[in-house]
């Protein structure tokens, strides 16, 4: 839900930190896009939704804090 | 720290940590700026030649996620003529350490704008006549569609092109390094944008334990729960109905504490009729930034804002009571690329002198609210036409040209038009307005909420002591690169900050040391004010908060004493080991571990 995104990038965090280890944001697999008056996300080619992790929830939704991003 | 030269872009590469123990000693951001501007600027330096630098200072904090990175933008102020510097958040801060740098010195000038391009592995300043003339924003959306979306852009508008005294730089969608004029500086050297480009990973010496840090913040500020979603939904608008409720609301240029037309510019005025959305910085959990809608023309615009302080100088303090006129107000100076609170003083200044009878607005009316008047004098200001050009001087010196006994009615310190509390009856803010470094912003101290709740009217010495360490702790968040509000707003306990720093760094310290890293910065920084000619004099409240007593309000008839206040300030200068005409003592340089500094470049 993209009107709830506040461009924070804690999502881009969580994503790097889980996939790479490393905390820098331009290694995430997605990417938040602070535009006016909604912000917009993408996710790259590399995404598969941290099936390859056995994850249940994305690291990215996990860690949203505002319930910005979903699965389905 | 990249240092490059603005006449034509040759740039070197200082290690700074060859001399690690000199630097460490003042963290980093704001710190590294005093330093810098301690040893490169001097008595005589013109803020607006090429002998003043700029510097973007980052801080070791920034972009690491801890919650809203700042760079500390630091130089000497063409408004003030002392020690300037104005912090701003977004993502700037993480794409400047990005490029490998913790600061960027910029020197020199030249005649014809460039934009200086930042990445890991080049420096270069390239053409910038298709964006010379636009607005902050406009340059922004230009650069962005070269260069995409992950760049963080630093632009001045139209006002910083002008020369406008209180000129601004602008990050992202609308943050601002907003206050001395930076803007200004920027553009006396020419550069109309920077843009960095950087994505590399940044050094942390222990990785596992900054990170487990850092999700342990987030999660104690979220658990706070309440705090955490009204600020969050409200950011500092909130302030208002506080400023409000305390009877400290800047109203019509500072005649007044509070405002009968508050409720049409409260944070739910905004909330019902002009928000659309939330923002936050990089990596913060709290969106505090709010974006509005604004209308002018026929036209609409997105802003970001407003926030207490645009509410404050632009809404009250102009008697504008609708948010509609305030976004447009606040959006004007984002746009023009020139700092809302001096604006916000310069322009209620215009309008009281003029219903005065002590100048005239080029045929606009003298009236509180105006919206034609208003918007056209912000106007004025940003392109020096008419009367603009006396007022985009800064307050300070309008009124010196105009005379006529107006600088009763100029509201400044140190010629830094002064910030959102009206301090009448508030004296603990009255000096901390008078002690700020920069002159009259609240930014080292908002001591004004624990004087509503403890000792509002009270002149003694706890208050002196609570002052001094706001003072500290307030500053440090600028040397260490990240936003305070999660510690003051949703009370995120101080210790994180120590022990992010250490993490980060592999620097172990304690908080009384970290503290005395910050009383070390904010002693040079006076210092370098003291070489420009500062001293006891500059340390007062402007004329009005001793002369004049409040009209209306529960503290009718209050105004501040002289002798209470001067009691206050003698008091301030005890504990701070300085000189009773506010030069700090050679033994406190000393103790500082700054003697020898001081002494080579006095």
């Amino acid at each position: 839900m993209p009107e709830r995104c506040t461009a924070c990038m804690l999502c881009m965090v969580a994503c790097a930190i889980e996939h790479t280890g490393s905390l820098n944001p331009s290694r995430a697999r997605l990417r938040v896009n602070n535009m006016l008056p909604m912000a917009e996300i993408t996710f790259l080619e590399e995404c598969d939704f941290c099936e390859s992790l056995g994850a249940d929830v994305p690291a990215c939704v996990k860690k949203c804090p505002k319930g910005a991003l979903r699965l389905g | 720290m990249l240092v490059v030269d603005a006449s034509d872009g040759s740039h070197k590469v200082i290690d700074w940590t060859t001399e690690k123990n000199e630097w460490l000693k003042f963290i980093g951001g704001r710190g590294f700026g005093a330093k810098i501007v301690w040893e490169q600027t001097g008595k005589h330096t013109d803020p607006l030649g090429p002998e003043n630098v700029l510097v973007l200072a980052a801080g070791p904090l920034a972009g690491l996620p801890v919650p809203g990175p700042r760079i500390s933008i630091c130089s000497l102020s063409p408004l003030t003529g002392i020690w300037g510097d104005s912090a701003v958040g977004g993502y700037a801060g993480l794409r400047l350490k990005q490029c490998g740098y913790d600061a960027v010195i910029i020197k020199g000038w030249r005649k014809d704008f460039a934009y200086l391009y930042v990445s890991d592995n080049c420096v270069e300043l390239r053409d910038a006549s298709h964006i010379v003339g636009k607005g902050s924003m406009e340059a922004q959306e230009e650069l962005r569609k070269e260069y995409g979306n992950e760049v963080a852009t630093l632009t001045i508008g139209p006002a910083g092109e002008n020369l406008v005294l209180f000129a601004c730089i602008t990050s992202d969608y609308g943050r601002q390094s907003g206050r001395t004029g930076t803007g200004a500086v920027m553009a006396s050297k020419g550069i109309k944008a920077v843009v960095l480009d950087g994505d590399a990973d940044l050094p942390v010496a222990d990785g596992e334990s900054l990170l487990k840090l850092i999700e342990e913040a987030r999660e104690k500020i979220i658990d706070n729960r309440e705090l955490f979603e009204q600020f969050s939904k409200y950011g500092t608008m909130m302030t208002l109905d506080w400023a409000q409720s305390v009877s400290c609301l800047p109203t019509r240029n500072f005649t007044e504490s509070i405002f009968e037309g508050a409720e049409g510019i409260s944070a739910s005025a905004v909330e019902i009729r002009v928000m659309r959305g939330k923002r936050g910085c990089f990596a913060c959990p709290i969106s505090c930034r709010t974006i509005s809608e604004v209308r002018l023309n026929g036209e609409k615009f997105y802003l970001d804002g407003p926030e207490y302080e645009t509410m404050a100088l632009l809404g009250s303090n102009l008697g504008i009571n609708n948010v509609e006129d305030l976004v447009v107000a606040h959006y004007l100076c984002d746009h023009y690329g020139m700092d809302a609170i001096s604006a916000g003083v310069v322009v209620g200044f215009a309008i009281e002198c003029a219903q005065r009878g002590l100048l005239t607005l080029d045929g606009l009316k003298a009236e509180w609210g105006n919206r034609e008047t208003i918007f056209s004098l912000l106007e004025s200001i940003a392109y020096r036409k008419g009367i603009g050009g006396i007022l985009a001087e800064g307050v300070r010196r309008a009124a010196e040209i105009i005379g006529g006994g107006c600088e009763k009615y100029a509201m400044h310190v140190k010629g830094l038009e002064q910030s959102g509390y009206e301090t009448r009856a508030a004296p603990g803010m009255s000096l901390a307005y008078g002690t700020c470094d920069v002159g009259a912003h609240h930014n080292r101290s908002t001591i004004i909420g624990w004087e509503s709740k403890n000792d509002r009217l009270g002149t003694g010495r706890e208050k002196v002591e609570v002052q001094i360490l706001l003072q500290h702790q307030r500053s440090l968040f600028d040397a260490l690169g990240v936003c305070r509000f999660p510690w003051c707003e949703t009370k995120l306990p101080f210790e994180y900050y120590v022990g992010f720093y250490s993490a980060t760094t592999g620097v172990r310290v304690d908080e009384k040391e970290i503290l005395k890293a910050s009383e070390r910065i904010f002693n040079l920084t006076r210092m370098i004010s003291v070489r420009r000619g500062v001293s006891r004099k500059d340390d007062y409240p402007p004329k009005r908060v001793f002369n004049e007593p409040l009209p209306s309000g529960p503290f009718k008839g209050v105004k501040l004493d002289p002798e209470s206040y001067d009691h206050m300030l003698d008091m301030y200068y005890e504990l701070r080991g300085w000189s009773c005409d506010g030069v700090p003592t050679s033994e406190k340089l000393e103790e500082l571990g700054i003697l020898e500094l001081v002494e080579k470049r006095m």
